[in-house]
């Protein structure tokens, strides 16, 4: 039943008008990104990460080498427009944390980043339901949708995230269909 | 069993260019040609345009664990620039399976995926797996509302050869006695999940003309003729070490390479079927070196074209000749027509309440089907649309990807998506497409390829029918879901360009009548009685059932005959 994958990955395709956005936003979207400026923020990126998937129990997003798969991610597999607003995210996010507290969001506080990352999850939620999905197509994910995203798949198909944090069983040799949840049970990291 | 053997392209100097038989194609149909044709001591030529893949040792993927794929999975934006139609249906894994859209172009005149494995086993490494047998319902079909031709054969004809191919593929599944999808030869079940199980008893209490039985499946619950079993790993599309399926790979070609009578030549493009005008019969092929370019001339007594059924039509209309210029044995016009796919995109979800103790363990290569209900019989009949279609889908509990849709971060957050989600129960229909005579499959008249062959064309779209059917499959889904206490259900039809089952049927049809059919009801040319044709294009109608198990049964059946007047000196 591997269609289903194929069928989630279409596209919604829908009518929107781009004509009343001016010439500029236009180009500003379409640039070429800034790459190298991921290159750079490595550790940016890790502990955005960290924030998102703290480590507890278990290991956290930043040992799960997450910081680099949203950098590759980023670059490989993400279209031009959200590729455009993830950069130009970070870097509104670090004048951000400058302006705010003075300090690099490595720098803050668990509470400073805490509000931080919430004043970013609260500017990026799209519209629901169909003009959601249509904004996301013609102007690209929002940078904490992507974000969020990245750090979440980085982490549940990484080593760390999926062995430790989820349950991952390499080669499971049978199938059993109903069973009794065991303690402390964590969710299958694969399907 | 060994590993079937490649003759190397150094050597193909030397090759004898005669044989008793030859198969164009080493996918699902291909495999059991090659298979059949062989055991019955025929010296048997294989041609296979793309590379070899050797069993085992070239499923490169098979023992990767996710993190170890940079994209963990995914398919680049370049990628799928420069692959617009296979990335449809391939990932980072097992992509190599998948042809270069770049390299082999073809034309949409309206928009068709067409996915493609050009290797030894072809798409048998990347199927579904999922093995239904058609019944008399889908055989008179055609017949009874008058659309398109009827069907040469009954189900009585194909019975005993869907036993034949089935105790040797080995399917699993469960018997549930239903006249319009036939029991078959099986291995035990898989399991059902919990909520499988219970959407299965509530589907039966609250309708009385349906089913939910566990997906019939081409993976091995026990060791089968040496191969398997089936691990649950459910990484089926990467190949598999532990022959847990069955493709061409693991099974066919080794039974075939172990009789010594197989020669498999990879790399190996058939430009058309060479006619004998003073014989009125097929002298051979004439193949393409992939590499080189270099043209060789094999031949044989019989030939048995399982290219898949868009490249079957297009050898044929490519061989043209004094007696056959519109393609090799179309007298009767019909090659390249009443192309099908089964339609799929529409159906439901829904979440369960319940059951918050119970979970599964392993990864089920498989999942559950709702046999058709619509139009069996006259209280199942609707007046909006012919045919019918099956639902597959499964109930598991959500995971990470679906958790991760919540809003917030951190701790809880963590907690959130580690944490076994809701119970769901996903299900989407496989709908029967009708054979039309303008979904057809023709060749440019300037464009070509990489070797100079022409370009081929395909037009191909549902109409009212498949329409009026999709509208009920959406609502029906609805109405089952939450009949049976589902919570949140929410119904889809998304607009999915044909091919996407990648399910192609119908262009080179079997009939009763010459004139208005290619072959007859031993997959026989009707023109070229030396020329058999089992892959997908044979098919008269499309039924709703995954159809590779027919073709395996078709190709058995046809193979049996054919020897058997090759023997008779008929042919």
């Amino acid at each position: 039943m591997k269609r289903r994958k194929a069928i989630g990955r279409i596209l919604l395709i829908g009518g929107g008008s781009i004509a009343a956005y001016s010439g500029y936003k236009w180009w500003d979207w379409n640039k070429g990104p800034d790459i190298e400026y991921l290159e750079h923020n490595k550790d940016l990126l890790a502990a955005l990460a960290e924030a998102i998937i703290p480590t507890t129990d278990s290991p956290g997003a930043k040992e799960a080498g997450v910081g680099d798969f949203i950098t590759v991610m980023v670059k490989d597999c993400t279209d031009r427009k959200s590729q455009n607003k993830f950069i130009d995210g970070l870097k509104e996010l670090e004048r951000y944390c400058s302006s705010s507290f003075g300090n690099t969001f490595q720098q803050c506080s668990v509470k400073e980043q805490k509000q931080t990352l919430q004043h970013f999850e609260q500017r990026g939620k799209s519209n629901n339901g169909i003009i959601g999905k249509v904004e996301n197509r013609f102007f690209g994910k929002s940078f904490f949708a992507t974000l969020k995203n990245y750090t979440t798949e980085g982490y549940c198909t990484s080593e760390a995230g999926a062995t430790k944090g989820l349950s991952y069983l390499y080669i499971p040799g049978k199938y059993i269909g109903c069973m009794p949840l065991q303690p402390g049970q964590k969710s299958w990291a694969t399907h | 069993m060994g590993d079937p053997k490649q003759a190397n392209q150094n050597i193909t100097a030397n090759l004898p260019h005669s044989f008793d038989a030859i198969v164009v194609g080493s996918g699902i149909s291909g495999g059991w040609a090659a298979k059949e044709l062989c055991e019955k001591g025929l010296k048997t030529l294989v041609l296979e345009r793309g590379r070899n893949v050797e069993h085992v040792k070239d499923y490169t993927t098979a023992f990767m664990h996710p993190w170890q794929f940079p994209h963990r999975l995914n398919n680049t934006i370049k990628f799928i620039e420069e692959n617009p139609v296979q990335s449809f249906a391939c990932n980072e894994a097992n992509k190599h399976f998948f042809v270069s859209d770049k390299e082999h172009p073809y034309i949409q005149e309206k928009p068709f995926v067409w996915v493609r494995g050009y290797q030894v086993g072809g798409r048998s490494l990347t199927w579904g797996r999922q093995c239904y047998r058609l019944s008399d319902l889908d055989f008179e079909a055609n017949l009874k509302e008058g659309i398109a031709v009827d069907w040469p054969i009954r189900y009585r004809d194909i019975a005993p050869w869907y036993d034949y191919v089935e105790n040797f593929a080995g399917i699993s599944g469960k018997a549930e006695g239903l006249a319009h999808l036939p029991d078959g030869q099986f291995l035990p079940p898989m399991d059902m999940t919990c909520v499988e199980d219970y959407f299965s008893k509530k589907i039966r209490e609250h309708f009385t003309d349906r089913i939910v039985t566990i997906g019939r499946v081409a993976n091995l619950t026990k060791g089968w003729n040496g191969r398997g079993p089936c691990q649950f790993r459910n990484l089926c599309d990467r190949g598999c070490p532990f022959s847990g399926y069955f493709s061409s790979n693991a099974a066919t070609l080794p039974a075939a390479a172990a009789t010594h009578n197989m020669t498999l030549l990879t790399d190996s493009i058939v430009v058309e079927v060479i006619f004998d005008e003073q014989k009125n019969k097929a002298a051979g092929v004439r193949v393409m070196d992939a590499h080189t370019k270099k043209v060789t001339e094999y031949f044989a007594k019989i030939i048995f074209l399982n290219a898949s059924t868009v490249a079957t039509a297009a050898i044929l209309l490519s061989s043209v000749s004094k007696k056959f210029p519109d393609g090799l044995g179309n007298s009767s016009g019909q090659v390249g027509h009443n192309l099908m796919d089964h339609f799929l995109g529409a159906g439901g979800q829904g979440e369960y309440d319940g059951f918050a103790d119970q979970y599964y363990y392993g990864r089920r290569p498989n999942g559950v089907y709702i046999p058709r209900f619509r139009n069996i019989n006259e209280e199942t009949k609707r007046k909006d649309y012919v045919r019918g279609f099956g639902y597959q889908g499964m109930g598991v509990r959500m995971e990470w990807r679906a958790n991760a849709q919540a809003d917030g971060f951190g701790e809880n957050y963590k907690k959130d998506i580690l944490s076994p989600g809701p119970w769901t129960m996903w299900m989407n229909a496989w709908g029967e497409t009708l054979p039309y005579f303008d979904n057809r499959v023709t060749l440019d008249v300037d464009k070509k390829d990489g070797w100079g062959l022409p370009l081929i064309r395909i037009n191909f779209e549902y109409h009212d029918n498949e329409k009026a059917m999709r509208k009920d499959v959406k609502e029906s889904a609805g109405e089952m879901l939450r009949q049976t206490g589902f919570n949140n259900v929410q119904t889809f039809d998304y607009d999915i360009p044909g091919g996407a089952a990648v399910h192609e049927m119908g262009t080179v049809r079997m009939g009763r009548d010459p004139k208005t059919s290619v072959l007859n009801g031993f997959n026989q040319m009707h023109d070229v009685k030396n020329v058999f044709i089992t892959d997908g294009s044979c098919m008269t109608s499309a039924g709703c059932q995954n159809p590779s198990l027919t073709y395996m049964a078709l190709t058995a059946r046809a193979c049996d005959y054919a020897v058997s007047e090759l023997k008779k000196g008929n042919i």
